[in-house]
């Protein structure tokens, strides 16, 4: 056969993946590099995954979200991104700036760029609480954050951070995706293509939204771009059904559904055994039974009566303000037990004052939205280091963009959108804590020291999990499309410990 | 730099040692030699080492080009490159020479000395040079000899040796692949799952029972294509076939990004793509109206529809930076027309030259300059498709209802005067001071419904409510006939004194934005100062103007100039008029005469009121192309719009040895360019290497679930190569040969034994040949998202099969309503019925995905999807067990047993198993059925009916179902 060799290796691939693994395939033997890629590659086809076997404890399971090696030994398994949705202002939060409380109320020359357009000069708005150090690192938090300041000397700020769109759309997309522009893989389905998860009866790429509703372009932001849809984010529930259709019906016993399921899987194997060759017909056997038991396993996961009431307490459980933040903190770090990949928490959600976007009142709106997070985070960050799980557990803290030093309207404290410079932190991981990193200028207004793009903070998250952001690829439209772009980007090396 | 022009000694030493070899020989080479010369030394050199910075269209490094003998003597911002005169003083030698830290070329390490002597040799031998383009000869973008971009010439019919098994010539060039394998075809399937295949093929959907035995027990040898034609014929064809162009073309029915709104009447578009295929349009035609239906020859409702194929992307409606995003914009219709319609990654040489496939950067910009002068999409998208007697009829009642509301208005305003007289004369205070002369003229307003949060970017696809003039020519919100929820435009030309700096002064409750001298100011909110410079004379002026909910809304703005203070350009004072009323109510009351004109007043304000309510209602738009003026097209250095390279003219990509470009507008008052007829003429030529190919190849692809090329859209060197090179050429041919007709092409593959082969596997085949590559059986397939959901309803005997309009909104679970950013405003409700039309009806929101559909792997829509996934995940099993619409419909299947299945529980059973299979069921799986609903009755205590509706459901998961063999 012309073609012997190569037809033999290349076996399945085109038909899960549509001729794009395929490419990529070739291109990896071409250049001679193992690739996160290829290795998935091969795992999907059954050469190296630690084949997953079906309840029925024979059919062999070949799960595109099977875990795939990392490119080298990972400091972090997991990821949990705490989304401050809106924008938190960095000026008011973390990113202390004594110039600010002089110029209070005076118009000075500064340049901004936000949803009202580009200025020259405005009214500066002091900050609206004061700043203390803390901890050994003695690391700046204003008032609104007196829990989480007392987790500084885990976690590093990274001060100068950048990204390309002052407005909300693009600019989360940008901080999800990479990209301003639609249509591009979200991080959490980068990290599920190069890594897989670690528990197939849970979802690898879990999202929990605001109990406001989803933040604007909704599934944009957990979409898996060109990617298959298995590995885009689920909508995690923190009350009742985690999981869309996880729940029988209410009229259907366990029992029957058992009954139903096996008699399914008789008609399908009787079907199978004229197609032996298909796996994908035995992959959908063992779904049944995958989905079977995630049924159980799920809400086990989202249970939290065994939990003690002084970890309740930790996470704020027991106020009303923190009580829903909390909820999905102390879910996150229970699906980090569970291996699940990544996880993303909303803080804030649908329009307005409902999240950070503080618009008209900096101080009514950031005070509602740190008082609900400030202790649930720090429950977060210290639950996680009593359980030795904060070595391997990076957690990223950050909105799409920061607010500026100036006032929006001319009377009032709200602050418009700031992309220019802006505040981001990471804990865990095998990132370096009490540090702060970069600058922006004494107003705040833009990054002038070692500026960072969202590009550089992805590529952090990536090489934290053991991939090489430049090298992690998928093949679209032609190009090996990357979620550090074209151009790729280093991880920010002052915070890697 | 200090000094360029300084020679290094040491440069010069090496120098000369080559003008002593070299020297005698420079005049006795001929024209030829020194051609010669630089082909093989030359241009190698300055490929690698040269002109990626000094060459390259999208920079130009030092202002110094490469790329043509004049321009290397011109040179760059240093002066010369080359001094033909003092040869060995030329500027490009030194830099090569590295003798000067600040002046060293190539940046990355100095030339070999061998190298460095081919420079020189050149320089003193007159720097020959070939061409004036060094792209048009470089051996980097070789063309012509790459397979794709060959012209098609239709191959010969191979040869076989099992000549019995070949129907047509598809089989003949499959056996021969096979035969050299010494692979036998697989034997033919049997004719209960031909049909099924068949059906789901053109369709979409099962064949019925009836329809099964019709076919089972016809033995005439016509039968089978008799059963072609008449799927050919079904209106269901165009909706199977219709979906998998909308895959291609990133069809979607909203923008996307954080407002995520509708494209409005986008659904003409599916329904032209519909039509389009049950008509058999010519593919050709086909292309021709979605990039050009505008230009043509003959413009046709539908091939103005048709244009909405540029319409069909994200659209960032706040992006940023403008300028990207309209590059952007073009970026997406370039990619999808070069992937789609020619097979070819054009997009990725936006930034940089192609990579691999000879597509530079100057290709990719000369082809978007085709594209160049299509308006974004905030303004302009929609046309007006109405018949002539339509338009009249509405500019009938346009006119029937502007007269009317003109004569309760002119009614209105002296009573109300009359009434402001009246009055004073009962009153001590001064009612409202007359208004001061306003600087504007010709105020119109109009009065829209806008339930936003913020400004839109168009008010044409909101509700119009009212429009009209406003007599004082003041701003003045008295128009909206309500506080929430509304949204204004005035229009008119403001009278600018003299050229000058102008302050407006805005304070708003509200949000509006200032348009002066078409020229966009600014979104404003609350208290603000802008200045805007302003010619004298007369210039427009726009005011666009919502409030949501605030309970007042407010308009003021002042403007004030070099020699006059603040004067307003809005009043309120017709507010007042209502409050003036009712702050007199007594006295009005008391007064005979004063409430008889207010009573009138009031009469009259009310009939203008209904009036004005009554919308023209008029529906005939379409969703499509719009062309501002011609602009020139620059190349954008890394694909930046703030770095402006070269000016660039339409032109096809150069590796397909295109012929020039001629564009001629069409007539004069034409309102686009014409450009875009010439690129699809361009592309749906017979003679266009590509079109033909790409798109038999995708039909291949629909029909075998893998295409000759399995990279539909990608025929490049990174695509994969075709399996079966001859046979893509052949069908090619004959495509066009037929006249470009998709049902000719369709029944010519479906009647070869190629097609009709059995899945059966072959044990000792599938080790040599696991991928099938060379056609040894038919691949079984999952059915897409669309085709399990459609045969649910169908069995189940709730499709509806109603076709075309508004796109329908099928059931979505709260759950995933709620990630939406406005969870009630996300997703309508169609009535049952309409609810369950088949699923390319379903509406397609970019940022809110219908669970049933994306979760089998539907298309994604932010760019072309040329192959669908199809992916095997738990979430899979979890929806067709317990999800709402898998439940109801297995209750309505189970009923359908019960009601046409027969009396016995076998019956039925038998009944529902034939209907999900398609065929007869087997004893033993008849058995299997009646076992389960047994043992559910007898160990769950369920009652006969709902273990019926567990055998339902069970048997709308069989993996027989949801595959085609």
């Amino acid at each position: 056969m012309d073609n012997g060799s190569k037809l033999k290796s290349i076996e399945k691939s085109t038909r899960e993946f549509c001729g794009q693994t395929r490419r990529e395939f070739l291109g990896n033997i071409a250049g001679g590099f193992a690739s996160v890629a290829l290795t998935g590659l091969l795992s999907a086809d059954g050469f190296l995954s630690s084949q997953a076997v079906a309840a029925d404890n024979v059919t062999p399971y070949i799960n595109p979200l099977s875990p795939k090696p990392s490119h080298f030994t990972p400091k972090a398994k997991r990821v949990i991104f705490l989304f401050m949705y809106g924008g938190p202002s960095h000026v008011d939060t973390f990113d202390y700036k004594p110039k600010l409380f002089q110029l209070n109320d005076q118009t000075v020359d500064v340049k901004t760029k936000g949803r009202g357009g580009e200025k020259s000069k405005g009214r500066i708005v002091g900050p609206k609480w004061n700043f203390k150090q803390y901890g050994e690192s003695g690391q700046w938090v204003s008032d609104l954050f007196p829990n989480v300041a007392t987790c500084v000397d885990d976690i590093a700020f990274i001060k100068s951070m950048t990204a390309d769109s002052p407005l909300h759309g693009s600019a989360m997309l940008m901080m999800n995706a990479g990209r301003v522009i639609s249509g591009h893989p979200s991080l959490g389905s980068w990290v599920n293509y190069g890594l897989g998860s670690e528990n197939e009866n849970l979802p690898g790429y879990v999202i929990m939204l605001d109990r406001t509703g989803g933040p604007i372009s909704g599934a944009k932001n957990w979409s898996s771009g060109y990617m298959p849809a298995v590995y885009q984010g689920t909508v995690f529930g923190s009350q009742g059904t985690p999981i869309l259709n996880l729940d029988r019906p209410s009229d259907m016993s366990d029992g029957e559904q058992r009954r139903l399921l096996d008699c399914l899987r008789e008609y399908n194997t009787t079907h199978l055994s004229k197609h032996a060759d298909n796996t994908d017909l035995s992959a959908r056997i063992s779904s049944y039974e995958l989905a079977y038991k995630m049924q159980s396993t799920a809400p086990e996961a989202v249970d939290l009566t065994d939990e003690p009431e002084y970890i309740k307490v930790l996470y704020g459980m027991n106020e009303k303000e923190t009580e829903d933040f909390g909820t999905k903190c102390i879910l996150a770090r229970r699906l980090v037990e569970r291996g699940v990949r990544f996880i993303q928490i909303y803080s804030g959600g649908a329009h307005n004052d409902d999240n950070w976007d503080a618009h008209g009142d900096i101080e009514r709106n950031h005070n509602k939205h740190a008082k609900s997070t400030d202790k649930p985070i720090a429950g977060l960050l210290k639950d996680l280091k009593q359980r030795g799980l904060l070595d391997e557990t990076l957690v990223v803290w950050g909105g799409e963009f920061g607010r500026q030093p100036t006032a929006e309207y001319a009377k009032g404290t709200g602050r418009d959108h700031n992309s220019y410079g802006f505040t981001m932190w990471m804990a865990g991981g095998g990132i370096k804590g009490g540090i702060s990193v970069g600058e922006t200028d004494e107003l705040g207004s833009a990054a002038v020291k070692d500026p960072f793009h969202v590009r550089h903070l992805h590529a952090t998250i990536l090489h934290q999990l053991g991939i090489n952001p430049n090298q992690l690829t998928y093949f679209h439209g032609g190009l090996d499309q990357k979620l550090v772009g074209v151009e790729g980007a280093e991880p920010i090396s002052q915070v890697l410990s | 730099m200090k000094d360029p022009y300084h020679l290094c000694i040491r440069f010069l030493l090496f120098l000369s040692i080559f003008l002593i070899i070299y020297n005698s020989n420079a005049d006795e080479i001929s024209e030829k030699e020194k051609i010669n010369f630089y082909i093989s030394k030359v241009r190698p050199l300055l490929e690698t080492h040269c002109l990626k910075c000094h060459g390259a269209e999208e920079q130009i490094e030092g202002g110094l080009d490469l790329t043509s003998r004049d321009k290397i003597l011109v040179g760059g911002n240093y002066g010369p490159a080359v001094t033909l005169e003092k040869p060995d003083e030329s500027f490009i030698l030194e830099m090569v020479g590295y003798g000067k830290e600040t002046a060293q070329m190539p940046p990355d390490g100095k030339l070999d000395d061998s190298l460095l002597q081919v420079l020189y040799d050149w320089i003193k031998i007159g720097i020959p040079y070939p061409t004036s383009k060094i792209e048009n000869q470089s051996n980097i973008h070789t063309k012509n000899e790459y397979w794709a971009y060959k012209p098609l010439k239709r191959p010969t019919i191979p040869e076989v040796i099992d000549s019995d098994w070949v129907k047509n010539p598809i089989d003949a060039f499959i056996l021969s692949k096979l035969e050299s394998h010494s692979f036998s075809p697989a034997p033919p399937t049997n004719k209960v799952s031909l049909i099924r295949r068949v059906y789901y093929d053109l369709t979409g959907l099962p064949p019925s029972p009836e329809a099964i035995a019709a076919y089972v027990n016809n033995n005439d040898i016509d039968s089978y294509e008799k059963l072609i034609d008449k799927l050919l014929k079904s209106p269901r064809y165009g909706e199977k076939w219709g979906r998998h162009w909308l895959d291609l073309v990133r069809y979607a029915e909203t923008n996307g990004y954080e407002r995520d709104s509708d494209k409005p009447y986008v659904w003409r578009y599916r329904d032209y793509v519909i039509k389009a295929f049950n008509t058999d349009k010519p593919y050709n035609e086909f292309i021709k109206e979605q990039l050009a239906g505008d230009e043509l020859e003959t413009v046709t409702t539908d091939s103005i529809i048709a244009t909405g194929f540029h319409r069909l992307g994200v659209w960032d409606d706040e992006p940023a930076d403008r300028k990207l995003a309209k590059y952007d914009y073009l970026d997406d219709i370039v990619s999808t027309t070069g992937q789609v319609m020619l097979g070819m990654t054009i997009g990725c040489a936006r930034c940089h030259d192609h990579k691999i496939d000879p597509i530079s950067t100057r290709d990719y910009y000369s082809f978007l300059a085709f594209f160049h002068d299509i308006i974004p999409h905030n303004r302009g998208t929609l046309a007006d498709i109405g018949t002539p007697e339509q338009q009249a009829e509405r500019d009938r009642k346009i006119r029937e209802k502007r007269l009317a509301e003109e004569q309760f208005q002119n009614k209105l305003y002296p009573i109300q005067e009359n009434i402001k007289i009246e009055l004073s004369k009962h009153i001590e205070e001064p009612i409202a001071p007359e208004i001061k002369q306003s600087p504007i003229r010709n105020l119109t307003y109009r009065f829209y419904h806008i339930p936003m949060e913020d400004i839109p970017d168009n008010f044409d696809r909101f509700d119009l409510i009212a429009d009209g003039s406003i007599f004082s020519n003041l701003l003045s919100l008295v128009p909206a006939s309500r506080k929430k929820y509304i949204g204004l435009v005035f229009e008119g030309m403001l009278t600018v004194p003299e050229d000058a700096t102008y302050t407006f002064h805005v304070n708003l409750q509200g949000e509006c934005r200032l348009i002066i001298d078409e020229y966009k100011i600014a979104d404003l909110i609350g208290e603000r100062e802008l200045e805007v410079t302003l010619n004298s004379g007369q210039v427009s002026i726009r005011i666009e103007y919502i409030n949501k909910d605030l309970d007042k809304p407010k308009l003021s703005i002042l403007w004030s100039g070099l020699n006059f203070e603040k004067q307003p350009l809005s009043t309120t004072t017709s507010i007042d008029f209502g409050k003036l009323l009712n702050t007199h109510k007594e006295k009005i009351e008391s007064n005979d005469s004063l409430k008889s004109l207010v009573d009138e007043y009031n009469k009259v304000r009310k009939q203008r009121d209904e009036r004005r309510r009554q919308r023209v209602l008029y529906d005939h738009h379409a969703l499509a192309i719009s062309e501002g003026e011609p602009t020139p097209t620059h190349i954008l250095r890394r694909g930046n719009p703030h770095l402006v390279g070269r000016e660039v003219k339409p032109a096809f990509p150069s590796s397909l040895n295109p012929s020039p470009v001629n564009i001629s507008r069409k007539e004069e008052e034409a309102k686009s360019s014409g450009k875009r007829r010439v690129i699809a003429e361009w592309i749906a030529s017979d003679e266009n290497p590509l079109t033909a190919r790409v798109m038999v190849n995708r039909v291949w692809h629909y029909h075998f679930g893998r295409g000759i090329v399995r990279t539909t859209n990608d025929f490049g060197k990174l695509g994969t190569q075709p399996t079966h090179p001859d046979l893509l050429d052949w069908l090619a041919s004959e495509f066009i040969a037929s006249g470009w007709r998709m049902k000719t092409l369709h029944k010519l593959i479906m009647t070869s034994n190629t097609y009709q082969m059995s899945s059966q596997s072959n044990p000792e085949y599938i080790l040599q040949d696991a991928n099938n590559d060379i056609f040894w059986r038919f691949d079984m397939r999952r059915l897409t998202a669309e085709e399990i959901r459609d045969t649910v309803l169908l069995i189940t005997g709730n499709l509806n099969l109603k076709m075309g309009g508004r796109s329908i909104f099928t059931d979505v679970p709260e759950e995933v309503l709620a990630t939406a950013s406005r969870p009630g405003n996300a997703w309508g409700k169609s009535s049952p019925d309409e609810a369950n039309r088949r699923s390319i009806y379903v509406k397609i929101k970019r940022s809110l995905l219908v669970p049933i559909l994306n979760q089998f792997d539907q298309a994604d829509t932010d760019s072309s999807c040329p192959v669908r996934f199809s992916t095997t995940v738990p979430t899979q099993s979890l929806t067709m067990l317990n999800s709402k619409f898998y439940n109801e419909q297995a209750v309505a299947f189970a009923n359908r047993m019960r009601w046409e299945g027969g009396v016995t529980v076998e019956d039925q059973v038998q009944f529902g198993l034939r209907m999900v299979l398609c065929r007869e069921p087997n004893k033993s799986e008849t058995q299997r059925a009646l076992q389960f609903i047994n043992e559910l009755q007898e160990y769950e205590n369920l009652t006969p009916e709902v273990a019926l509706n567990r055998f339902a459901l069970m048997a709308l998961n069989l993996n027989e179902f949801v595959y085609l063999d």
